[in-house]
């Protein structure tokens, strides 16, 4: 295809604003699948996608599109993530596009993720054509929603799109629109191939499948590739785009979106953000840059059973094929063993990968509570990075303590002010600025400690407001804090997983409310079960759970066993959710209790 | 090796609100649905007999009849299958025949009919002698009644007395009533049941909707300690969870179950052991019946796959006996030592005075024994 009939476009939107069905629309219109194959969400492939409705991996799509003018154009629909942990994923795939959509709901009107995402597409430099969707919603408001996008987001919205993806209203002016006003991409097919690579999965059947868009040059079936930033050079075994199947194809030039696979077994060698090129003529300057994938996030994952660490690593590893911003590295627990020390963008991407683990690869985890990473100074000067509570410095080798914080950005109606901002004052937040829309929406910017955050803010921001009030953050920088680490004992030992990094005003309270929400989730068992709080050696709280007195059952005769091998099946199944710590037994979900506690 | 065979009379007049067992309420029509019950269940041991897991050379040890109410089979019937018990299978000459009586079912006439038959056991569904207690549990009978089949039943056998204890609103006082006055009547045997709560029973509903509460823990653990005091100071071994016995008089027949020894159990819902196979009888009435007409075996094989739980199973059953489980013999049996194969967890248990070893025996201490169930699932 000629580049000139090329259009590289994505979709970006708050969540709900109805992106995936929008898209859905457009794939229908282009008929590159047929009505049977036509699933909602089409390009939310992943089980836990389609449940949770959300987007967590880009995806994309050809579709051959005639316009009105009579020309055949090739658009490439390039999927986005619309959740604040994946703000990453959105870069990347933003930078495959020369154009986006910035879906609205014509209801709900301009939210913080809409703000996050266009501010990001800005800065890319990408054509944005706003649609305002829902137009059909009884409550909807499209010309309130024009103004708030040009007073808020400051683009013009006067050529704004009129939608229903619903009921399929506006999708041919969308679709011309993107062929009228997205431009077309500018490299040059003659120059020294490079190829953008914003996206891998794997696939038990072909390998390594590395999502490319090819800026300069044209790339084929048996080139001799070479990944730029490790030198690394493959054969490759077959080119094609997505239809949104895979579709082999001859080649891919400049400005064309589609897949590579090359004999690649080792997938850290296809960095998401990296450039390939060809090894004959290989080009003298890689594309810039992506900033890598910063996981903020830190928890230990472990099996249940220590048997099963050779699966997890495997299925770690596996997973790691389809997810390039997730980290990790073997670590040890005194108390659940062999694991490892996992980074994520975020708590949403963490319950991911966890149930994704869980799910497909048949795994019982044990998760313990997230943690920021902290930046320790120490007496003697040396500056070290602590991702894990354990790795903490005795308090006698510490200089400063310097946490993460953030710029987080709330859109809310004005109702929730009062609820919301004595919620991020609990959370030690600062105000920067608040500032009203308009007269129903008022724009919160707040400086937070992103561990805060990542307990359960988000959950609690959206009761305070009723669901009403929109979230958005980004990392801001270190600052000094005063914090300790909160050291949970159990029966007098210090169970390592349970070790959380907490600020020294909130420590008591904390302490207290942990070993009550443990108390609660530890089951009476044939032991006492001591649950203590402490800092250092000194203990802030005190719980126990009781040993059972009384458990026998009365009748047992001949019949009788038959019941009873339920009860001990029962516990079999139980005991694969169980840690045994000493001779106690502790239930997976406490270690994860610190998220569940109410503060 | 003895035999052992338990014969399931699943008919009552009215089933009891607490009872789980497989038991159908038949109005007036329950006696001469046990009697007629009685000749399938004779057909079915006629089946067991040809496919060899019954001998009919090797002695029988004990019949057990149980139930449902089996004291409503009538004098005759109880004769006619005994007769033919006798006639097919070698019965020991100490052969144990027992039945459960409940009061208000059979008058003196019946129980000689029993005692003539072979029946030299009489277990008696006494629950309480607190008369409003006895209302709450919706026993068709009264006190008197329950006195009148106890003072009867010691003319033609030994004589076991069932209580349940820890009865919603029961305290201590009325409950060590209860146990002064079975000592009374001085029993062979007596065995004291806590009252459990099952699900699907309307007592477990009653209790989920809040018309009856739970004694509390405490009380439920006084009851016990003082039942294991009292009835040892007046002469009975508590050899078993619930069951106690005056020397020589324990029951040959559930003792079986806890020696892990083989069992056949005939009708409806009756359960057998034929090492290591465990089988069941459908609980249903109508299904059991069509099998035995044609001439089929109604049983169903109930073995677990997971040699653990199977284990565990038998783990479960012998140490309910007091004197635990002989730690060779058990070995001998199931080709497991369960030192080697619990070991740790074993120890936990033994450094907690939950178990201990005597005598190549695991046992349970007093502490272990009033946590039982946790004990055995402890070692999962």
């Amino acid at each position: 295809m000629e580049q000139k009939n090329i259009r590289n476009f994505c979709i970006i939107a708050h969540i709900d604003h109805g992106k995936s069905t929008l898209a859905d629309r457009l794939i229908e219109r282009t008929q590159v699948v047929t009505a049977r194959e036509m699933r909602d969400q089409l390009l939310d492939s992943m089980d836990l996608e389609r449940e949770r409705g959300i987007t967590i991996k880009a995806q994309a799509v050809r579709l051959p599109y005639r316009a009105k003018n009579g020309e055949l154009y090739e658009l490439n629909l390039i999927d986005t993530p619309g959740h604040v942990d994946f703000t990453y994923e959105v870069s990347r795939s933003l930078a495959a596009c020369e154009g986006a959509l910035l879906v609205v709901d014509a209801a709900q009107g301009v939210e913080a993720q809409t703000l996050a995402n266009v501010y990001l597409a800005i800065e890319q430099n990408l054509e944005i054509i706003p649609v305002i969707n829902k137009i059909d919603l009884p409550g909807a408001d499209p010309e309130g929603v024009k103004r708030q996008i040009e007073q808020i987001i400051g683009i013009d919205a006067s050529q704004a799109i009129l939608a229903s993806a619903k009921l399929g209203i506006g999708t041919d002016e969308i679709l011309e629109a993107v062929v009228e006003r997205v431009p077309p991409p500018k490299g040059n097919p003659n120059a020294p191939l490079r190829a953008l690579i914003f996206d891998s999965k794997y696939d038990s059947f072909r390998g390594v499948v590395t999502y490319v868009r090819v800026v300069d040059g044209s790339l084929k079936k048996g080139d001799r590739i070479r990944v730029m930033s490790t030198q690394a050079d493959y054969e490759v075994d077959e080119v094609g785009y997505f239809s949104p199947k895979m579709v082999e194809t001859d080649m891919l030039t400049a400005g064309e979106v589609g897949y590579v696979i090359a004999s690649i077994k080792d997938v850290a060698s296809v960095r998401v953000g990296d450039t390939i090129t060809h090894d004959k003529r290989p080009a003298s300057e890689p594309l810039p840059g992506y900033k890598p994938a910063r996981p903020v996030v830190f928890a230990g994952l472990y099996p249940i059973n220590s048997e099963d660490y050779d699966d997890l690593k495997d299925a770690i590893e596996k997973l790691r094929l389809n997810d390039s911003s997730f980290f990790f590295e073997p670590e040890t627990s005194a108390a659940l063993g062999f694991g490892f020390r996992c980074g994520f963008l975020g708590l949403l991407h963490m319950e991911i990968v966890q149930e994704r683990l869980e799910r497909e690869f048949n795994l019982n985890l044990i998760t313990t509570a997230p943690n920021v990473v902290y930046r320790v100074t120490k007496r003697n000067g040396d500056v070290v990075f602590v991702d894990n509570p354990t790795k903490m410095p005795s308090p006698g080798e510490i200089d400063l303590i310097e946490e993460p914080f953030i710029i987080a950005r709330i859109i809310t109606p004005p109702q929730y002010l009062g609820n919301l901002m004595q919620l991020l004052q609990q959370k030690r937040g600062v105000q920067r600025q608040m500032h009203y829309i308009t007269e129903n929406r008022v724009l919160l910017e707040y400086e937070l400690p992103l561990g805060e955050v990542i307990l359960d803010f988000y959950d609690k921001l959206k009761s305070l407001s009723q669901g009403y009030a929109s979230f958005d953050y980004e990392l801001a920088d270190y600052r000094p804090a005063d914090m300790v680490k909160l050291d949970i004992l159990i029966n007098g030992e210090v169970v390592d997983a349970l070790s959380t990094i907490v600020h020294r005003d909130q420590a008591y309270q904390r302490g207290r409310a942990l070993v009550e929400k443990l108390k609660e989730l530890v089951p009476r068992q044939l032991f006492e079960v001591a649950i203590q709080a402490a800092i250092g050696g000194k203990v802030l709280a005190r719980e126990t759970v009781k040993a059972l007195r009384k458990n026998v059952t009365a009748k047992c005769y001949g019949g009788d066993i038959t019941r009873k091998r339920k009860l001990l099946e029962k516990q079999k199944e139980g005991k694969k959710r169980m840690k045994q710590l000493g001779r106690v037994e502790i239930p997976q979900e406490a270690f994860m209790a610190v998220l569940k506690v109410e503060q | 090796m003895a035999q052992f065979l338990y014969i399931h009379i699943p008919f009552c007049e009215a089933r009891c609100p607490y009872c789980d067992f497989f038991t159908l309420g038949k109005g007036a029509a329950a006696g001469a649905l046990a009697d007629s019950w009685l000749d399938l269940v004779a057909r079915e041991l006629d089946l067991w007999l040809a496919v060899g897991d019954l001998s009919s050379s090797e002695s029988v040890g004990t019949i057990y009849f149980g139930g449902g109410t089996p004291s409503l089979v009538s004098g005759q019937a109880m004769q006619r299958f005994l007769d033919y018990a006798r006639s097919r299978l070698e019965l020991a000459p100490d052969v144990e025949i027992t039945v459960e009586m409940q009061p208000g079912t059979a008058d003196l006439r019946k129980l000689d009919a029993y005692a003539q038959a072979g029946v030299n056991r009489f277990s008696i569904g006494a629950q309480t002698f607190t008369p409003e207690l006895l209302a709450l549990l919706e026993r068709r009978h009264s006190v008197e009644e329950t006195i009148q089949l106890i003072r009867n039943a010691r003319l033609f056998g030994a004589l076991s007395i069932d209580l349940i204890a820890a009865l919603p609103g029961q305290t201590l006082a009325l409950w060590q009533a209860d146990l002064e006055k079975t000592l009374e009547f001085e029993p062979h045997h007596i065995s004291v049941y806590e009252l459990t709560y099952y699900d699907q029973t309307r007592l477990g509903k009653w209790l989920e909707e809040g018309r009856v509460r739970q004694a509390d823990e405490d009380l439920r653990l006084i009851i016990f300690e003082h039942t294991i005091e009292r009835l040892a100071s007046a002469g009975y071994e508590h050899y078993e969870i619930s069951n106690f016995a005056r020397p020589g008089c324990r029951s040959r027949h559930n003792e079986n179950y806890w020696l892990l020894g083989n069992y056949i159990g005939l009708g409806a819902g009756a359960h057998s052991f034929v090492y290591p196979h465990r089988y069941f009888n459908p609980t249903n009435v109508k299904i059991y019946e069509e099998a035995i007409e044609s001439g089929r075996l109604p049983r169903h094989l109930s073995d677990t796959l997971d040699q653990e739980i199977f284990l565990l199973e038998n783990v479960f059953m012998g140490l309910r006996l007091v004197q635990g489980i002989h730690l060779e013999e058990f070995r001998e049996r199931f080709g497991v030592d369960l030192l080697v194969q619990y070991g740790e967890r074993l120890a936990h248990l033994i450094e907690a005075d939950l178990l201990e070893v005597k005598e190549g025996r695991l046992r349970l201490t007093r502490r272990g024994l009033l946590r039982a169930d946790a004990v055995v699932t402890y070692l999962v």
